[in-house]
C-alpha cells in the first residue's frame, strides 16, 4: 500500500531523511519510532506531500505520490497531528464533516457517517454541536481522529497524536484507537517517541535514527537479538517486559484442568482454587498482569475466568513459548 | 454602584466642581466675550429648581450610600434614570438665564455653555457608567439634551443660534464629512486586507509593506494633504475633464486620497495580525485535508482573522472621522469647515457645533463596530476570557 | 566592529542622521535654491516668507518638544500613580477616559483652547500637551501590566517596596513599550503643531497654510518637506528595531 524506496530529504543544509526504505501493507498499522529529530515526522509528511522529497520514490497504491494531484492525495489520506488543529470556528460535527463536504458528499450520507465515527471513538452524540474550546484535550483528539477518518480514506497518518494528553487519558485513547483499528482495518502510519505506545498500537515497528531506519519488525521480533545497538538502547532493556502488555491471556492456549501445578521454583501443590483475595484474571488481562499475578501468588499456573463464566488455566510455560513465537 | 466606585466618586467630584465653576456665559452678541455666571445666579429661575431638586436627590442618594454602606435599595435602580434628566434640565435653566439690569437685543443675545456645564455633563456620564445598561442611559441623556432646544425652551442658547444660522450648510457639511470619512475607509478595506495577506504570506515583502503603510501614519497629515494637492492641481490643469468630475487640487480629492492612505495601516496591520494569530496546527490540518489555497483562505484563515480585521476597520473609522476635519482647511468641506470658520470668526460656539457631531459619530461608530466585533469573536470560537483581553 | 553589528548601527543611526542632514540642508538652503530657480518658475509663486525657515524650525521644535516633554512627565507620573496603587479600577477608568478623549478631534481641541489662552503658541501647546498624554499613559500602563506576575511576585518577596519595584523593575522592563508611546506622542504632536498655524502659532504650519491659501506650491513645499523630515527623524530615533 505504502512504499518508500531510498528516500532522501534535506532542509537547507540539514539532512532529514538519508536513504529510507520501508513498506507497509494494506490494513497494517506501522509505527515509526525514534528520538526527536530522527526524521519520523518528515517521513510521514512525504506520504501526503506536505513535504516533497529530494531523491527516491514514495509510492501509494503503486503510484508515485508526485503523480497524484496534491489535493486529491490529501483528501484520500487522513492526517492527525499532536495539536489536533480543530477549526475553532466550527462545531464538532462541522469539523468532522469537512472533508466529505469538500468531496461534495450528499447530506444524507454525511450525517450518519459523522454519528457513526463519533460512536466508534467513544464520543457522546451530545457533543455534535459543541465548539472545540469546550472540549478537553483527549476529547479534541478523538474528534481529530474522526475528522481524519470521515471520508473513509484508505490511509491514516498520525503524528504523535496522543502526545499532548495526560498519561491516564493517553491510555484510554490508545485503547480507543486499537478498537477503532480493529473495526476499520485502515493502513496506518503512526509516529511516536513512546516505546510502550508503539508496541501497543503497532503491527509493524520501524526504529529510526538520524534519518535512517535502523531496525524493523513486529513488536515481538524486536524483542529478539538486533543488529542495531542504537535500537536496542532506544527500545530499552525492559523491552520484553513492556512487550508483555501487548498480548492478552486470550493469545495463550488454555486448558480446562491445571497442568503442572506448582510454584515457580518447581515444587508441586494439589488444588488451585480461584483466589478470593484478588479479582480473577480474565481473557482481556494483558500478559504483564498475568506474569505479575504469577509472581505474586508464587505459582506457574493461573486460573482465568472467561466471558461465559467458565474457568480455564494458563501456564508460565505457555507464556514464554508465546513470546518466543512472536519473536520469530 | 458598588463596583466602579472610582468612576462614581470622580463623577461626583466633577458635579461638585460644576457648582463652583462658571456655568454659562451671557453675551450681548456673537463677538463680545460677555460675562460668565455661576449656578447660584440661576436660582432666580423656576426652571433651575428642577435640577436643584435633582441635585438634592443626588445628595440624598449619596448619603444613603454612606450610611447604608452601599447596600442595595430600590432607589439604586431608579436613580440613574432620573439622573439622565439632569443635564437637559441644567441646559434649560442656563438658557433661560436673563439679567434684568441690562437690556439686550433678543435677536443677537446668546448664552454659551461654560466649563461648569460640561463638567456637570461629564460627571453625569461618569456616574451613569457605573451602573447597568449604560449604553442605553447615555443615549437617553443625549436625547433628553436635544429636547429643550427642539421644543423651543432654549431660544437664546448660543449653540442653537449658531445652528439655526447655518442650518442648511450644517447638514450638507455633515453629509460631506460622513461620506468622505466612511467611503475612504470602505475603499481601503479591500486593499488593506490584500496587503495584510501579502504580509502574512510573503515574509520578505512584509517589512516593506508595513514600512510603506506606516509612512502615511508618521507623516504629518497637513503636509501630506499639501503635497498631494500639488500634483492634483497640475493634473487637473492639464486634463480639465478631471476638474469636471470634481477632482481638483483643492476640495475633496486630496483629502480623500490622504484619508484613504491613512486607513491602510490599521487595516493592513490588523489583517496581518489576524492571520498570524491563527494557530499553525489549524492551517496545517486544513492543507493536509486537501484544501486548495483559496479554500484554506475562505474557510479557515479569513473567518478566524475576521474579528481582528474588524478591529482594524474600527480604528480606521474613528481615526478618519477625526482626520476629515482637516479637509475643511483645503476646501473639502465637512465639519472642519465649521470649526475653522468658527475659529476665524472667534465664535467658539460654532467650533463646538462642529466638534460635537464628529465626537458623537466617532463614539457611536466605535461602539457599534465593537459589538459586531465581539459577536464575531464568539462565533469564531473565542471564549469569554479571550474576549476581554481585547480592548 | 563586526559586519552585522556595523550594518545594524548604520541602520539605527545612519538613517536618522540622513534625515537630519537633509532637514538642515533644506531649512538653510531652500530659499537660495528657489531664488536661483526663480526665472523658470511661474509668477506669483515662491513668495518670500516673513519668517525664515530656520526660525520656523526652531519655533516648531520649541512647541513640540516643550509640550511633549511636559506631557510625558505628567503621563509617567499618572501611570506610576496608577501602578503604585495596584488598582485595576483606576487603570480601566484612565484607559476609558483616554479612549473617549481620543475621539475629540485634535484640531477642535486647538480651536477650543483659543478662548482660554488667546491666539498664538498657547492654545497649540495646550492641545499638544493634552494629546500626548494619551499614548504615553496608555503605553506605560499596558507595558507595566505586561510584566509577568512572577517577576512582580519575586520582587515583592525580596522585600522591595512598590516604589522600589517601580523604579528598578517596572520602568526598565516596560521601557520599550514606553518609548513606543513617546514616539507615537511625538509624531502626533509634530503633525498637530502644523495645524497650530491656524491659531497663530509658529512653526512649519505657517508656510504650508499660507501656501494653500494663496495657491503657492513652492511655499507649501518649503514647509512640508522639513516637517516630514522632522517627523521621520523622531520616528527613527525612537524605534528599537530597524523597521
Amino acid at each position: 500500500m505504502i512504499q518508500l524506496t531510498n528516500v532522501y530529504k534535506s532542509y537547507q543544509e540539514q539532512p532529514a531523511l538519508q536513504g529510507v526504505s520501508l513498506s507497509v501493507s494494506e490494513g497494517q498499522c506501522a509505527v515509526l519510532i525514534g528520538p526527536s529529530g530522527c526524521g519520523k515526522s518528515t517521513l510521514l509528511k512525504t506520504i501526503n506531500r506536505m513535504v516533497d522529497i529530494d531523491e527516491g520514490e514514495v509510492k501509494v497504491r503503486g503510484k508515485a505520490v508526485q503523480e497524484y494531484e496534491p489535493e486529491e492525495l490529501r483528501r484520500n489520506t487522513g492526517y492527525c497531528i499532536q495539536g489536533v488543529g480543530l477549526f475553532p470556528h466550527l462545531s464538532v460535527s462541522e469539523n468532522i464533516a469537512m472533508v466529505p463536504k469538500l468531496l461534495k458528499w450528499p447530506e444524507d450520507k454525511i450525517i450518519p457517517r459523522v454519528k457513526l465515527l463519533m460512536e466508534l471513538s467513544g464520543l457522546p452524540l451530545s457533543y455534535l454541536d459543541k465548539k472545540p474550546h469546550q472540549l478537553s484535550g483527549g476529547e479534541a483528539q478523538r474528534v481529530g481522529v474522526c475528522r481524519a477518518l470521515a471520508a473513509d480514506p484508505p490511509i491514516l497518518l498520525m503524528d504523535e497524536p496522543f502526545g499532548s494528553v495526560d498519561p491516564l487519558n493517553r491510555e484510554k485513547l490508545q485503547q480507543a484507537f486499537i478498537a477503532l483499528q480493529k473495526e476499520l482495518r485502515k493502513t496506518v502510519l503512526f509516529v511516536t517517541h513512546d516505546v510502550e505506545e508503539a508496541l501497543m498500537v503497532g503491527d509493524l515497528i520501524f526504529v529510526m535514527n538520524q534519518g535512517k531506519v535502523v531496525a524493523e519488525g513486529t513488536p515481538g521480533q524486536l524483542a529478539g537479538s538486533m543488529e542495531s545497538a542504537f535500537a536496542k538502547e532506544f527500545l530499552g532493556k525492559e523491552y520484553p517486559m513492556k512487550l508483555l502488555k501487548r498480548y492478552t491471556a486470550r493469545d495463550l492456549p488454555m486448558d480446562s484442568l491445571p497442568k503442572d501445578g506448582g510454584d515457580i521454583t518447581g515444587s508441586a501443590t494439589e488444588d488451585m482454587p480461584l483466589s478470593l483475595k484478588n479479582p480473577p484474571l480474565t481473557e482481556n488481562s494483558n500478559l504483564q498482569q498475568v506474569l505479575s499475578r504469577m509472581l505474586e501468588e508464587n505459582r506457574t499456573t493461573l486460573p482465568i475466568l472467561r466471558e461465559d463464566d467458565t474457568v480455564r488455566y494458563i501456564t508460565y510455560g505457555a507464556l514464554v513459548a508465546h513470546l518466543k513465537e512472536m519473536s520469530q | 454602584m458598588k463596583q466602579g466606585n472610582i468612576k462614581g466618586w470622580l463623577g461626583l467630584l466633577f458635579m461638585a466642581l460644576a457648582l463652583f465653576l462658571p456655568i454659562g456665559t451671557l453675551r450681548p452678541n456673537r463677538i463680545l466675550p460677555g460675562t460668565t455666571f455661576h449656578l447660584y445666579s440661576l436660582l432666580k429661575e423656576p426652571m433651575a429648581w428642577a435640577f436643584v431638586v435633582l441635585g438634592l436627590i443626588l445628595m440624598a442618594f449619596l448619603w444613603s450610600l454612606v450610611i447604608k454602606g452601599g447596600k442595595y435599595t430600590p432607589a439604586l435602580d431608579v436613580f440613574p434614570w432620573i439622573l439622565t434628566l439632569l443635564p437637559a434640565s441644567l441646559l434649560t435653566a442656563i438658557a433661560k438665564y436673563e439679567t434684568i439690569e441690562v437690556v439686550y437685543d433678543p435677536e443677537v443675545v446668546r448664552i454659551s455653555l461654560s466649563s461648569g456645564f460640561w463638567l456637570g455633563l461629564m460627571g453625569t456620564i461618569l456616574i451613569l457608567s457605573t451602573g447597568k445598561r449604560k449604553g442605553f442611559l447615555f443615549l437617553l441623556t443625549f436625547l433628553f439634551l436635544l429636547v429643550p432646544p427642539l421644543l423651543g425652551w432654549t431660544p437664546h442658547l448660543a449653540l442653537l443660534k449658531e445652528f439655526l444660522i447655518i442650518k442648511p450648510t450644517f447638514f450638507m457639511e455633515l453629509q460631506r464629512h460622513l461620506v468622505l470619512a466612511l467611503v475612504s475607509v470602505l475603499l481601503a478595506i479591500l486593499p488593506g486586507i490584500l496587503l495584510g495577506y501579502g504580509c502574512y504570506r510573503f515574509q520578505r515583502g512584509r517589512e516593506w509593506i508595513l514600512a510603506t503603510v506606516n509612512f502615511f501614519q508618521v507623516a504629518p497629515t497637513l503636509s501630506l494633504l499639501a503635497l498631494v494637492m500639488i500634483p492634483l492641481t497640475l493634473l487637473s490643469q492639464a486634463y480639465p475633464v478631471l476638474a469636471d468630475w470634481g477632482i481638483r487640487g483643492i476640495g475633496f480629492a486630496p483629502a480623500f486620497i490622504v484619508l484613504f492612505c491613512y486607513c491602510l495601516l490599521p487595516i493592513t496591520a490588523n489583517t496581518y495580525a489576524g492571520f498570524d494569530q491563527v494557530e499553525q496546527e489549524v492551517t496545517e490540518s486544513a492543507v493536509a485535508m486537501g484544501m486548495k489555497s483559496n479554500q484554506v483562505f475562505w474557510k479557515v484563515l479569513f473567518p478566524l482573522a475576521f474579528p481582528v480585521i474588524l478591529s482594524g476597520v474600527r480604528t480606521a473609522v474613528t481615526q478618519n472621522l477625526g482626520n476629515t476635519i482637516l479637509a475643511g482647511l483645503i476646501g473639502g468641506g465637512g465639519m472642519g469647515a465649521l470649526i475653522f470658520l468658527g475659529l476665524s470668526q472667534s465664535a467658539s460656539d460654532l467650533v463646538i457645533l462642529g466638534t460635537l457631531p464628529v465626537v458623537l459619530f466617532a463614539l457611536i461608530a466605535d461602539e457599534f463596530l465593537r459589538r459586531i466585533e465581539i459577536t464575531a469573536h464568539y462565533k469564531m470560537g473565542g471564549t469569554y476570557d479571550s474576549a476581554h483581553q481585547r480592548v | 566592529m563586526k559586519g552585522y553589528l556595523r550594518s545594524r548601527m548604520l541602520k539605527r543611526y545612519g538613517v536618522p542622521l540622513l534625515y537630519l542632514i537633509l532637514f538642515l540642508g533644506w531649512i538653510f538652503s531652500s530659499q537660495m535654491w528657489i531664488d536661483m530657480l526663480s526665472p523658470w518658475l511661474p509668477p506669483n509663486v515662491g513668495l518670500v516668507m516673513r519668517t525664515p525657515l530656520p526660525m520656523l524650525a526652531w519655533q516648531h521644535l520649541f512647541i513640540v518638544v516643550i509640550s511633549t516633554a511636559l506631557s510625558v512627565l505628567t503621563a509617567l507620573l499618572l501611570a506610576s500613580g496608577v501602578r503604585l496603587s495596584r488598582n485595576q479600577e483606576w487603570k480601566s477608568t484612565v484607559l476609558t477616559a483616554g479612549s473617549i478623549a481620543e475621539t475629540i478631534p485634535s484640531a477642535a481641541v486647538i480651536a477650543l483652547a483659543v478662548p482660554i489662552l488667546g491666539y498664538g503658541n498657547g492654545p497649540c501647546m495646550l492641545a499638544l500637551y493634552l494629546y500626548a498624554l494619551l499614548p504615553v499613559v496608555r503605553n506605560t500602563m499596558v507595558g507595566m501590566d505586561a510584566i509577568p506576575l512572577e517577576i512582580a511576585d519575586a520582587a515583592e518577596g525580596l522585600g522591595m517596596t512598590r516604589l522600589q519595584q517601580l523604579m528598578k523593575i517596572d520602568f526598565p522592563l516596560a521601557k520599550p513599550v514606553i518609548f513606543a508611546g513617546i514616539r507615537t506622542a511625538l509624531i502626533i504632536n509634530v503633525s498637530l503643531a502644523t495645524i497650530g498655524a491656524t491659531v497663530g502659532a509658529g512653526g512649519f504650519g505657517v508656510p504650508i497654510i499660507a501656501g494653500i491659501r494663496s495657491y503657492d506650491p513652492i511655499l507649501v513645499l518649503q514647509g512640508s518637506i522639513p516637517v516630514l523630515l522632522m517627523a521621520f527623524f523622531f520616528d527613527r530615533i525612537f524605534r528599537s528595531s530597524s523597521i
